[in-house]
C-alpha cells in the first residue's frame, strides 16, 4: 500500500478507472451467462440459437455499461478540473493563501485551477479508449466533459462575484439545451462555454481574494446598524431582466425539446401565473396584514385602503396578464416555445419589478405587523 | 520590529480588542495569555493581516498593514501565521505540501529539498513524508503545519496555541528548541498565543496579559512579578493580575460542595 501510495496520484486513479471499466465486460458477461443458465433447454439447437442470442445481447450491454463508465468519468474529470485546485473551492486553502505572499502569476501552490495541456491527454486517451472498446459516438464523451467543466466554473466564479461570465455560461448551456440533438452545435456551444470558464477562472485569480463578494454574501451591517441599510428596490430592473431571460431561455428549450403541445403551454403558464402571484402577494402580505379585516371595511364604507391596497395591485395584475396573454397568443397561432417565453416571462417580470418595493412596502406601507419569523425579523429591523 | 498602534475592534456591537498598543522587538519571542474571549485570537488575526482593525494599525518592520498593495505583499514574505486549527491539504503529501509552501514564500527549491528532509526528521515524519496528509493523525497533521510555517524561514512568526492539537512530547520539544535556536541565532521574532504558562515563562522574553481586550499587563516575568507584587512562578503572577478572584472562586467551590 505504501508503495502505491509513493505513485504520482494520476497513475493509480487511471488505474481504478480502467479497473472500472473493464470489469463491466466481465459483469456484463456472467450476468447474461447466469441469465441464460436459467433459460436454457434440453433442444440443442434451442440452446446455440440462445448462445448466439447471448453474445449478441452480452455486446449491447457492455457497450451500453461501458458508455455510462465513460459519461461519468467525463463528467467527474471535466467538474474536478474546474472546482478541484481553485481556491474558491476550498474555505481552508482560501483563507490560508490570503495569509501568504502569493499573488497572481504565480503557481498556486495545490496545482494550475485553470485548464492545462495534459487535460487533452486524458480527453485523447477517453476517446481512444472509447474507439478500441465502447464504440459510442466520440461527441459523447467530450460533451459531458465540457459541460460539467462548464458548470464547475459556473459555481466558481459566482463564488468570487463574476456574475457576468456566470451568467454567459448558465444562458449559453440553455443554448446547448436548444441546439439538442445537432451534436456539432451543442459541440461548438460547448467549447465557447469552456473558453468562458477557462478565462473566467484565469481571471478571477487576479482579484484573489474577492473581498467584494465576501462583503456581499455577509449582512456586512449587524443588527441594528442594518437599519441604515439603502431602501432602493432589491432586484433592479436590469437585474429581473436579466434573470427572467436566462429562465424563459432554459423553459423554452425544454418546450421545444419536449415538443409540448399548444394547450399544455398555456395551461402550465396560467398556473405559473396563478404561483407567481400567489408567492408576490405573500412575500408583501404574509407578516404584514391590512389594518382592517374585510367586515370592517364593509361596516365602515372604507372599501379600498390605498396604503394597503398598493401591494395588492401586482398581484391582480400578475394574474390578469398571465392568464389572458396566453390564450390571446395561442388564438392567433404563435408556436408553443413563443407562447410559453412571452406568457410566463412577462408574469415574472411583472411580479419581480412592479411598484412598491419590498423594502419601501415594508417601512411606508399601511399595515399591520404580524408574527412569524420573518414578521419578527423584519418588526425588528425595522 | 513589530508595533501595534491603538488597535479597537469590535464583532458587531462587542468590543473584542480596546486600545491595545505593543511595541515587539526583532528577535523578540513575546506570549500573549489572557482568559478565553480576551481577543487573543483577534490580536493574532490582525496582526497575521487576515483581520483589519476597526481602528488603529499594525506595523511590521516599518511598513503598514494594508496601506498599499506593495506594502502588504512585503510584509506578508516577511511574516508566516500559523492559526490554533491549521488548514492543510488532505490530498497532498507531507512533503509536496512544504515544496508548496516553500515555493510560495520564494524559498529557492535547492534550499527547499535541503531543509524539508531535516525538518521532517526533526519532528518524526520522515516515515509519512511521502504519504497524504489525510493519512496522518491529528498530531501529526499539527506538526507538518509547524514544519510548513519554519520552511518559509520567515523573520516573523505568528503562531497561535502552536503546543496544542495534540503535538506529542518530542514535538513540544523539537519546537521549543527550534523557537530558541532562530531567536538567538536568526533572530527570529515570535509572537505566540498559548495558555501554558509553564511554556511561556521557558521561552518568552516578554509576556502580554490580555483580558477583555485590554492589555493589563506587558513586560519580562520580573516586571510582572513587581505589577502583581509577587515573587512566585507565572501562573500565580498571571492569576494576580488577569482573576484575581479565581483563588476566592475555587475555594468557594469546595466549600460549597457537601462531601
Amino acid at each position: 500500500m505504501r508503495y502505491i501510495r509513493r505513485l504520482p496520484r494520476w497513475i493509480p486513479a487511471v488505474a481504478i478507472f480502467l479497473v472500472i471499466y473493464f470489469a463491466t465486460d466481465a459483469v456484463c458477461e456472467v450476468a447474461l451467462r447466469w441469465f441464460m443458465h436459467w433459460t436454457v433447454t434440453a433442444d440443442p439447437t434451442m440452446t446455440l440459437r440462445k448462445y448466439e442470442i447471448l453474445h449478441e445481447a452480452v455486446r449491447e450491454l457492455t457497450l451500453r455499461a461501458h458508455y455510462v463508465v465513460l459519461t461519468l468519468g467525463a463528467i467527474a474529470y471535466g467538474f474536478y478540473r474546474s472546482v478541484k485546485n481553485h481556491p474558491a473551492g476550498s474555505p481552508g486553502y482560501k483563507q490560508w493563501l490570503k495569509s501568504t505572499p502569493w499573488r497572481a502569476g504565480m503557481p498556486l501552490p495545490l496545482g494550475p485551477a485553470t485548464v492545462r495541456w495534459w487535460d487533452g491527454l486524458v480527453v485523447a486517451g477517453a476517446l481512444a479508449l472509447n474507439h478500441w472498446t465502447g464504440e459510442s459516438p466520440w461527441f459523447m464523451v467530450i460533451l459531458p466533459c465540457l459541460i460539467s467543466y462548464s458548470i464547475g466554473s459556473l459555481l466558481m466564479l459566482l463564488t468570487v462575484g463574476q456574475a457576468r461570465d456566470a451568467y454567459a455560461i448558465a444562458f449559453g448551456g440553455s443554448l446547448i439545451a436548444w441546439a439538442a440533438p445537432h451534436p456539432f452545435v451543442m459541440l461548438g456551444v460547448a467549447v465557447v462555454l469552456c473558453l468562458i470558464g477557462h478565462e473566467g477562472l484565469r481571471k478571477s485569480l487576479t482579484t484573489f481574494p474577492w473581498e467584494g463578494a465576501e462583503k456581499k454574501k455577509g449582512n456586512s451591517d449587524p443588527w441594528p446598524l442594518a437599519i441604515y441599510e439603502d431602501v432602493g428596490p432589491r432586484v433592479g430592473f436590469g437585474e429581473a431582466f436579466l434573470g427572467v431571460a436566462l429562465a424563459m431561455s432554459w423553459y423554452g428549450a425544454l418546450i421545444y425539446q419536449l415538443q409540448a403541445k399548444e394547450e399544455t403551454v398555456v395551461m402550465e403558464a396560467v398556473i405559473a401565473a396563478i404561483g407567481v402571484s400567489v408567492i408576490r402577494w405573500l412575500v408583501y402580505c404574509g407578516t404584514y396584514r391590512p389594518p382592517l379585516t374585510l367586515l370592517g371595511r364593509i361596516l365602515r364604507m372604507r372599501l379600498i385602503l390605498p396604503g394597503y391596497d398598493q401591494a395588492l395591485v401586482i398581484p391582480w395584475i400578475t394574474l390578469l396578464v398571465g392568464i389572458t396573454v396566453p390564450f390571446a397568443l395561442n388564438e392567433v397561432g404563435m408556436p408553443a416555445a413563443v407562447v410559453g417565453i412571452v406568457s410566463v416571462g412577462l408574469t415574472l417580470m411583472i411580479a419581480l419589478t412592479g411598484g412598491p418595493n419590498l423594502r419601501v412596502w415594508q417601512l411606508t406601507g399601511y399595515h399591520r405587523m404580524t408574527g412569524g419569523a420573518a414578521g419578527k425579523v423584519a418588526t425588528a429591523r425595522t | 520590529m513589530i508595533d501595534v498602534v491603538g488597535v479597537n475592534h469590535h464583532y458587531g456591537l462587542r468590543p473584542v480588542l480596546r486600545n491595545v498598543n505593543l511595541r515587539i522587538g526583532t528577535g523578540e519571542l513575546v506570549s500573549i495569555m489572557g482568559p478565553n474571549g480576551s481577543g487573543k485570537t483577534t490580536l493574532m488575526q490582525i496582526l497575521a493581516g487576515l483581520l483589519s482593525p476597526v481602528d488603529g494599525y499594525v506595523e511590521i518592520g516599518g511598513l503598514r498593514r494594508k496601506r498599499t498593495a506593495d506594502e502588504e505583499l512585503a510584509i506578508r514574505k516577511q511574516v508566516v501565521h500559523l492559526p490554533a486549527e491549521p488548514w492543510t491539504p488532505r490530498t497532498r503529501t507531507g512533503r509536496e505540501w512544504l515544496m508548496a509552501v516553500g515555493r510560495v514564500y520564494s524559498v529557492p527549491d535547492e534550499r527547499l529539498m535541503e531543509h524539508i528532509p531535516r525538518l521532517l526528521e526533526l519532528f518524526n515524519l520522515e516515515d509519512q513524508k511521502d504519504e497524504l496528509i489525510s493519512a496522518y493523525s491529528t498530531g501529526q497533521r499539527k506538526k507538518i503545519a509547524l514544519a510548513g510555517a519554519l520552511v518559509t524561514e520567515a523573520p516573523v512568526m505568528l503562531l497561535d496555541e502552536p503546543f496544542a492539537g495534540g503535538l506529542d512530547p518530542s514535538g513540544i520539544s523539537a519546537l521549543k528548541r527550534v523557537l530558541n535556536h532562530h531567536r538567538v541565532q536568526r533572530d527570529l521574532t515570535v509572537v505566540m498565543a498559548t495558555p501554558v504558562p509553564e511554556l511561556v515563562e521557558e521561552l518568552s522574553d516578554r509576556i502580554a496579559i490580555l483580558k477583555e481586550g485590554r492589555v493589563l499587563a506587558f513586560g519580562t516575568l520580573d516586571e510582572l512579578r513587581k505589577q502583581a507584587g509577587s515573587e512566585g512562578r507565572l501562573d500565580d503572577v498571571y492569576e494576580r493580575i488577569a482573576s484575581p478572584r479565581s483563588a476566592d472562586k475555587i475555594d468557594q467551590y469546595f466549600r460549597e460542595m457537601r462531601p
